[in-house]
């Protein structure tokens, strides 16, 4: 190691591994917008760091990277350290022909190099947001904290030149799909994610999904999306819905014996309407009938039960939104003056002062209306009036006076209710995919960690890594390693803080079969497959997480000398002189 | 205590005591460990801490020894252990680990057993062997089974068990019920026995349920035989149950002979043979009828020890007792007191047209005995060039190509019929062999007496494991019951951050540290008698050596439940250290330290 290069004290050490071998089409390209863009982001916001780039097993006949790449003209406040792992230390793993470049043992060997106080294990193509990097340039990281964040897929047809706030602007308007904690999911132009089809609600319904939904999900009889303990709805009512939204909603396995409470908060984080539910049950939320569009937040709280083979927490999955429709009569200018339909037409009454009510009764054909009976009942379904009588003769005109007082309380909120209308049992969550875990009752700490593409972004306190020795340094397909390090880190005691917009990292996509995409799994699970590499199965990850929950500890996998301490590697300092 | 040396000292006893032990307890340790470590020059230290993992932990990163030993107060090491450990020669990166002696019982890696008054281990009321044999198995052999589908009594084996036995005067032929198990490969597979020297004395080739006989020679007088069988092929493992598990023996018992005449038979046969030689015949008469009433239930009379393949079953027809052969009849014969003839009433067979032919007995080894022609009914009568006290191991067969015998099977019976022996038996022999002709004394001699499909395809049944269990290679079954004694350097326990931490985690910690401790790279070395531990017998321990278990019901502590093993999820952790060829570590750098 160059002796000034020990003298350099970063505030954060990114880690990076990589091999000249294109993988993922454009490799260089990417990997150069990653470097400049950190660069020049680190010196405007005068962010003290260090790039680790290990170059692993390079490929015989390709330029080191070191060669291939341009260096930045000022890297004053950000060293880039390339260290050379040769073919000789990765032939000494299995595996070594059918995986060129193992990947977390690689990152291990920069993360154990690393000299800042922070380190992010990152990956060759990520772009970092401007709010992102002066959110680091703050030093406001904390140790026993992991930092994870959503990852914003973007185009890979980047701007052929241009600095860095081209760039960046070219990730804002190019992004192609997000992955977030809950789901990966695409983003229509206006940045909401875009509703699958045969949603839980009508493309006509006015209601789109934010935050904390979970990829639509079908069984045999139902689509339907499960909640995370808050998650965002945002509605434009149509004009002809009535201001009550009607909810198809199921308490989850993870609720256990007790009910669910659904709350229904405002923007402002004030909580507008409150309901407790069992079972499957239509409730009914009541609106202000004057707000017509805007944002709720769902909240749902439970017992938070760990479930056996899903790592997240179900309390409730919600099978459909829909609108009630307004009453013909309420939707026209005219009342109608009678009705034979099968059910009585709906009232709704709306008024802050007297009103009058008028029913024009009028039997059919040789029919008489022998008597009637009026029931007036509060929200909660009990009488508070009751009147009846004989009646003889045809026609009648029913008169009801009503006198409403409005009483000194929020005028807006006084609408807002939350009422179940009807409810059943829910299904059988014992005997179905979603059962318990046997021992959810003993489980002290259950968390549904953020591990979606968390390869790309992971961010601890440098002791923080050392105490778990980095992620596991399996020589297998690394596919939920990087996940198995994270859920190791919770059941060490490290706290989980997602970052949130504008904080954003891009990632530039790859092409078709190259890193996981949705669209390339298949394609990337026959390319193992063939070589005969193994990789660690979903259920196998999901053993691994509920035996950490189980003994609520983390599972370490890697020795003293995990990241390849023992060996001695060539490293190299990406100067101008040395590009 | 000895006062601390300057640069450590050489062993950390870190003793756990329920509740820190009785004054008492201590007080005995403590002399004990004195007064011995002074006789013998060992260089310890002595940490006692309660029982709880973190306890221990607290001790193990306060010792300052070279290397640690973490046990319990109320284990006893002998004097041999202690000038074991005084003479230095603990390796580093060594897993060392011991039987436990309790009471009279043992726990060893495979299990727990009582013991016999002479230290073997003491067979199970219900066994593959009986009561009163004599033979008791050693290391190697899993406690017995009750197999789930059958109902039937079984031991598994892993790569090598000991049998000892008490064999007779003058040697024994034992019978073994044998079925290939997930640990071995590809069938067939080779299952060898050792003599004690470790040198291979037979061979079977074990495709199914094979029925072998296995001739055991005498044991030096009032001693007893051991050797080991061997699979130079298993250690394959499976993916729920930590055990290796390569043959499981349904049977292990001497061969008993059951000798009856029957005179119809006798007189009969000696009317055809008369009938059919003619005056010659009654040149024969003698030893025809010596013969034929030597014979049992069977063709088999004195000395034919046992039987193997060749050996069509044993028909009836006319009054006439008889075994069809069509090549390689194995027969094992026992040369007893003074040198044999072999005898045999032997009659050419309908695959042979019934006309005259070479009768071809050879040694198992190749060797030509003899050559005789049958013609219609015979009595063969030829000398066995084995000495006196030993066995020999005899194949018969027609002087024909074996492809045209094959060829041809009579219609409606698929049987090749050569010949059939109708009456075999040994007697001394009237013409003795010059001692060059005798063959080398055979100590063991083995034969396969029947195969059939065994109860359980292990290829068809992990066929969806199978790369799983190509991952896992051939990977160790530790001694991980009864770990009351784990020693091993510090660095390494430094290294594995100490015993596991976590309060729900089942009473098997031990097992998980010792996994956690192989895949870290030390190498277990389990230490053998003189060297010894013993308790106080007390309240039984939990064999730890199966996958059985109460499962996932919470309700259930496995560690708590004697007879049980280490719980399916342990099974699952310790399946994927070998899957992944890495240690568990549940502990973060703060061990030892709370």
């Amino acid at each position: 190691m160059p002796e000034h290069t020990r003298n350099f004290a970063p505030y954060v050490s990114v880690v990076v591994a990589a091999r000249n071998d294109n993988h993922g089409g454009n490799m260089l390209g990417r990997m150069q917008a990653f470097i400049d863009s950190w660069i020049a982001q680190a010196t405007r916001y005068s962010l003290t760091s260090e790039i680790i780039v290990v170059e692993w097993n390079p490929p015989a006949g390709q330029p080191k990277l070191i060669d291939a790449l341009r260096c930045p003209a000022d890297t004053s406040l950000c060293q880039i350290r390339f260290i050379q792992v040769p073919r000789e230390v990765h032939q000494r793993f299995p595996n070594s022909t059918g995986i060129p470049l193992h990947q977390m043992i690689a990152k291990n060997a920069g993360i154990r190099r690393a000299r800042g106080q922070f380190v992010i294990a990152t990956n060759l193509d990520i772009i970092f947001s401007a709010a992102m990097m002066q959110f680091l340039a703050q030093h406001r990281l904390e140790a026993g904290v992991m930092y994870r964040m959503d990852r914003h897929d973007v185009a890979n047809e980047l701007p052929a030149s241009g600095g860095v706030d081209e760039l960046l602007a070219f990730c804002e308007s190019h992004v192609l799909r997000v992955f977030a904690r809950e789901a990966g999911f695409t983003l229509d132009a206006g940045g909401l994610p875009v509703a699958a089809g045969n949603d839980i609600f009508a493309p006509a319904a006015g209601l789109r999904l934010g935050t904390g939904w979970h990829q639509i999900e079908r069984s045999d009889f139902d689509a339907y999306r499960w909640m995370d303990p808050e998650a965002e709805l945002l509605f434009q009512r149509p004009r002809n819905a009535a201001p009550r939204l009607m909810m198809d909603l199921e308490a989850g396995p993870s609720a256990g014996s007790d009910p669910v409470t659904l709350e229904v908060a405002g923007t402002s984080g004030a909580v507008l309407a409150t309901a407790t539910l069992r079972g499957r049950a239509m409730v009914r939320l009541h609106l202000p009938p004057e707000i017509s569009s805007g944002r709720l937040l769902l909240r749902v709280r439970g017992q938070g039960l760990p479930l056996l083979r899903d790592l997240r927490v179900l309390h409730l999955r919600v099978l459909g939104l829909a609108w009630e429709d307004a009453p013909e009569w309420m939707q026209g200018t005219t009342v109608p003056s009678e009705t034979n339909g099968p059910s009585e037409p709906v009232i709704r009454v709306l008024s802050t002062g007297e009103r009058q009510i008028q029913f024009a009764v009028r039997p059919g054909l040789g029919a008489a209306l022998r008597k009637f009976e009026i029931d007036v009942r509060d929200a909660a379904g009990n009488v508070v009036f009751h009147a009846a009588d004989q009646a003889t003769g045809s026609a009648h005109v029913i008169t009801l006076n009503l006198d409403f007082g409005l009483s000194g309380a929020s005028q807006a909120s006084s609408a807002w209710l939350l009422e179940t209308v009807r409810a059943k049992p829910s299904q059988d969550w014992p005997a179905s995919y979603h059962a318990l875990n046997p021992l959810a009752h003993k489980i002290r700490r259950t968390a549904y960690l953020h591990t979606h593409a968390c390869g790309d972004f992971t961010l601890l306190a440098r002791d923080d890594w050392f105490a778990l020795r980095g992620y596991p340094e399996f020589p297998i397909w690394p596919m939920h390693l990087d996940a198995m390090f994270c859920y190791a880190a919770f059941h060490a005691g490290i706290r989980e803080e997602i970052l949130r917009d504008p904080m954003r990292i891009y990632h530039i996509e790859h092409l078709a079969a190259a890193g996981w995409t949705p669209e390339g799994e298949t394609a990337r699970s026959a390319r193992l497959a063939a070589k005969g590499v193994s990789e660690m199965q979903y259920s196998e990850f999901t053993k691994w997480v509920n035996l950490m929950r189980k003994f609520d500890a983390p599972i370490i996998f890697t020795l003293g000398n995990w990241g390849l301490a023992e060996v001695e590697f060539t490293e190299v300092e990406f100067t101008e002189a040395s590009a | 205590m000895p006062s601390p040396e300057p640069a450590g000292p050489y062993i950390s006893i870190v003793a756990a005591a329920p509740n820190g032990g009785t004054p008492d307890n201590l007080q005995t340790l403590i002399a004990s460990w004195t007064g011995r470590a002074e006789r013998f020059g060992l260089s310890w230290e002595l940490i006692v801490v309660s029982t709880e993992a973190t306890a221990r932990n607290a001790g193990i990163r306060r010792a300052r020894g070279e290397f640690i030993l973490s046990t319990t107060i109320d284990i006893q090491l002998s004097d041999e252990l202690i000038q074991f450990l005084a003479s230095r020669q603990l390796r580093k990166g060594r897993l060392y680990r011991i039987d436990l002696h309790e009471g009279g019982r043992v726990h060893c890696r495979e299990g727990s057993f009582q013991l016999t008054a002479g230290g073997l281990r003491e067979n199970q009321p219900e066994d593959i062997t009986g009561a009163h044999s004599g033979i008791h198995f050693g290391e190697g052999w899993f406690p017995a089974e009750r197999d789930s589908a059958t109902g039937e009594i079984f031991r598994w084996i892993e790569n090598a068990a000991e049998v000892i036995a008490c064999v007779p005067e003058d040697g024994g032929a034992l019978s073994l019920e044998v079925e290939p198990g997930p640990g071995v490969g590809p069938l067939p597979q080779l299952l060898h026995v050792l003599d004690r020297t470790g040198v291979m004395v037979a061979e079977f080739r074990i495709a199914g349920r094979t029925s072998v006989q296995l001739w055991v020679p005498p044991a030096a007088p009032g001693g007893t035989q051991s050797f080991y069988l061997s699979v130079p092929d298993g250690g394959r493992p499976v993916v729920d149950d930590l055990r290796i598990l390569n043959f499981r023996l349904f049977h292990c018992d001497w061969v008993q002979h059951r000798n009856a005449r029957e005179d119809v038979t006798l007189a009969r046969l000696l009317i055809r043979h008369a009938r059919r030689r003619g005056i010659r015949a009654f040149n024969h008469v003698n030893g025809l009828v010596r013969l034929l009433r030597s014979v049992g239930d069977d063709i088999f009379g004195a000395g034919i020890e046992y039987w193997g393949r060749g050996w069509h079953r044993l028909e009836q027809a006319g009054g006439e007792k008889f075994r069809w052969v069509s090549t390689d009849a194995e027969l094992v014969v026992r040369i007893a007191g003074a040198q044999q003839d072999l005898c045999m009433l032997v009659e050419p067979g309908p695959s042979l047209s019934r006309r005259p032919f070479h009768l071809l007995i050879r040694l198992s080894g190749g060797r030509q005995v003899a050559k005789v022609k049958v013609k219609g009914l015979t009595l063969v009568r030829v000398p066995i060039p084995a000495a006196p006290g030993t066995v020999a191991s005899l194949l018969l067969a027609p002087d024909a190509p074996g492809e045209a015998l094959a060829s041809q099977a009579l219609p409606g019976d698929s049987r090749v019929l050569n010949f059939r022996v109708l009456a075999c038996a040994c007697e001394a022999s009237k013409r003795p062999l010059p001692p060059a002709e005798l063959a080398t004394p055979v100590g063991w001699t083995a034969v396969t007496v029947s195969e059939k499909p065994a109860g359980i395809d292990w290829t068809a049944k992990l066929e969806d494991r199978r790369h799983k269990i190509a991952e896992m290679g051939k990977p160790a079954f530790l001694h991980v019951n009864a770990c009351d004694f784990i020693l091993m350097d510090r660095d390494l326990w430094f290294d594995l951050r100490g015993y596991p931490q976590a309060d729900d985690l089942p009473g098997h910690l031990q097992t998980l540290f010792c996994y956690a401790a192989h895949f870290a790279g030390a190498s277990e070395e389990v230490l053998r008698a003189p060297l010894r531990i013993d308790r106080a017998a007390g309240p039984g321990r939990a064999p730890v050596v199966t996958g059985e278990d109460p499962g996932e019901d919470p309700g259930k502590d496995p560690g708590k439940d004697p007879g049980k093993g280490p719980g399916k999820d342990m099974v699952w952790l310790i399946t994927q250290m070998r899957r992944l060829h890495a240690p568990a570590i549940l502990n973060l750098d703060t061990w030892g330290k709370e």
